[in-house]
């Protein structure tokens, strides 16, 4: 089998778990094997489709075909450090371990561990469909595609002083395949999908924006930017809601001149929170005739 | 807890800054102009600084924000600047290369180039454009529209600068450092103890009444609360006002909020809760501050 995989990415309530949940629920029901992960420390998933679920692949009542993993960015973070420490120890005194170690505690830091275990999952082919509804930045993929200069870098340091490079680079080096074929998959629009989710406002857009140039730079394709949160236009009797819609018109007008090229569609706002797997079956065809449209 | 009026003024030890911090969106800019036009409004000579690249904030105050520090016609006692937060990152990624291009071979200026790219650095731009601007005599009250988030300020509690530490990292410690700028970790130092005292900082947090925007931003608390600043304020945003829920769509999504409201006030015991209800359209001009001020710390419907 040779896996599909669809990034969901957008800050933090936008809405960006809802339409992953939902896209995978639309999958698995089409007979799809389909994997549901997520990294995001506020994880939700356990939640929205109202069952635990933890740090392992976890079988979605109701759903026959769906899994769902939630990894531990906390222990995924604590792992990936402590790789990154051992070799330093007993080269460094105290208070230059104690930077490298704050340094490995930074949003980076967590981004490239919950990436390392993406990779993991980027090498089980026993999937049809895998959605992870945390997407890396551009600056992590940079991140990884230095390894190349750095090895070479950790070479000359080995040779000249003999002493390692620090941070990750150790590490990095020792996955580097791993990475880079990850990185390759990613960039292979066949197989790889890249979906924005943002809200119809000004802070939204330009966020998408960099976020989506940040990607271009490094040769990541976006696929599809979906509009969360459109006032129904049948709730604007009310002449607040009718301002709101207006509003919110303006910025997908907007976001569709900025994104030539990109398909952007749009979601309504619901009367209810987008939770569980009766709802996603609800709002499945909203989200995919219009993908399709 | 304190009450939500003494959080937005001057102590008996001195000037008070106020942060607002949250996820990009929640409103921040609209709750540090609101808050800077409730203080100027009440007598206190206050100085709002704003990140917000998109000129919003001089569509709101119906003036240009420039970087200097600039009188806002229309609220006598309300300074304004603007902290190019791209532009004082570029500056001060060039301050550092520039000086290693001097001592390091290409390799690790790359490695140093891309360390730098990192979301800190821009954390760490602003904060200091931040501590120039605040440090202007005279303000009894600073308003910022961002924050630094628990790791930028334990990052600049480290013994290192980050530029020694950027450094550090990308020539494996092989390089000896430089002295370092001793005067700018001391102003750092200070910084960060006057984040620290709930009399002289008040620091908020942003969010609208949803499960993710609430646990993202109880999560960054914790991580402050665990450097010693405490939250104080919370601003909930966007609540669909009573009568503005006439249909049972959206009476049944006030009740949501309502639910979520509760869900901040248990997660943020300590701090003052402020309500802001959502508007009908985006909040521009000065009028529309002084609306908003009555509305959400008076009352007025």
């Amino acid at each position: 089998m040779n896996p599909e995989y669809i990034f969901f990415s957008g800050k933090g309530g936008v809405g960006k778990t809802s339409m992953a949940s939902t896209t995978a629920v639309y999958h698995a029901d089409q007979g799809k094997k389909t994997l549901i992960v997520t990294t995001d420390p506020a994880s939700n998933l356990a939640d929205v489709f109202e069952q635990p679920i933890g740090h392992h692949v976890t079988p979605i009542t109701g759903v026959p075909n769906l899994w769902a993993m939630e990894i531990d960015p906390d222990e995924a973070t604590r792992e990936y450090k402590e790789r990154s420490l051992a070799p330093m120890r007993g080269l460094f005194d105290d208070e230059m371990l104690k930077v490298v170690e704050e340094q490995l505690s930074g949003p980076c830091t967590e981004e490239m561990a919950s990436f390392d275990k993406f990779t993991d999952f980027m090498e089980d082919d026993n999937w049809d469909v895998i959605i992870f509804d945390t997407a890396p930045t551009g600056h992590t993929l940079r991140l990884l595609e230095l390894p190349v200069e750095w090895s070479k870098h950790i070479k000359d340091s080995a040779e000249g002083s003999g002493q390692t490079c620090m941070g990750p680079v150790a590490l990095i080096q020792d996955s580097k395949k791993k990475y880079d074929d990850a990185v390759a998959r990613l960039r292979d629009t066949s197989r790889t999908q890249f979906i924005f989710v943002m809200q119809a406002e000004q802070t939204s857009l330009e966020e998408t924006s960099r976020s989506v140039s940040e990607l271009a730079a490094i040769d990541v394709a976006t696929s599809r930017i979906i509009v969360n949160g459109l006032v129904p236009e049948a709730e604007t009797v009310n002449p607040f809601f009718r301002k709101r819609r207006d509003m919110q018109l303006t910025y997908l007008e907007r976001a569709k001149q900025l994104y030539a090229g990109i398909p952007v569609q749009t979601m309504e706002l619901l009367d209810s929170e987008i939770k569980g797997v009766a709802m996603f079956r609800k709002v499945a065809p909203m989200l995919f005739q219009r993908a399709a449209s | 807890m304190a009450d939500i009026e003494s959080l937005l003024r001057p102590s008996a030890k001195g000037a008070r800054q106020v942060f607002f911090a949250g996820k990009g969106g929640v409103g921040k800019t609209t709750m540090a102009c609101l808050a800077a036009v409730h203080a100027a409004r009440r007598g206190y000579r206050t100085l709002l600084l704003t990140t917000d690249p998109a000129a919003h904030t001089g569509s709101v105050l119906g003036k240009k924000v420039t970087d200097q520090v600039e009188v806002i016609d229309g609220v006598p006692g309300l300074f304004a600047a603007k902290i190019d937060q791209k532009q004082a990152t570029e500056d001060y990624k060039k301050g550092i290369l520039d000086d290693a291009r001097a001592k390091f071979d290409e390799d690790t200026i790359r490695t140093m180039t891309e360390e730098l790219a990192s979301p800190c650095t821009e954390e760490m731009a602003s904060f200091q454009r931040f501590i120039d601007l605040s440090s202007t005599p005279g303000f009894d009250v600073i308003v910022f529209d961002t924050a630094p988030t628990g790791h930028t300020l334990r990052l600049l509690e480290l013994p290192m600068d980050w530029s020694e530490q950027i450094k550090l990292k990308a020539t494996g410690g092989t390089e000896t450092l430089s002295a370092g700028d001793r005067q700018q970790k001391d102003r750092f130092d200070r910084a960060v103890t006057t984040m620290r005292d709930p009399d002289l900082t008040t620091f908020s947090f942003v969010m609208y009444p949803e499960s993710t925007p609430i646990l993202e931003a109880s999560r960054a608390s914790e991580e402050l609360a665990g450097i010693g600043v405490a939250t104080q304020l919370v601003v909930a945003n966007l609540l669909i006002a009573e009568e503005q829920a006439t249909t049972p769509f959206f009476q049944k999504r006030r009740q949501l909020q309502l639910g979520y409201l509760e869900e901040i006030k248990r997660r943020f015991a300590e701090a003052a809760l402020l309500r802001v209800p959502m508007m009908d359209s985006d909040i521009r001009g000065i009028d529309k501050l002084d609306m908003l001020d009555k509305i959400v710390f008076e009352g007025v419907v």
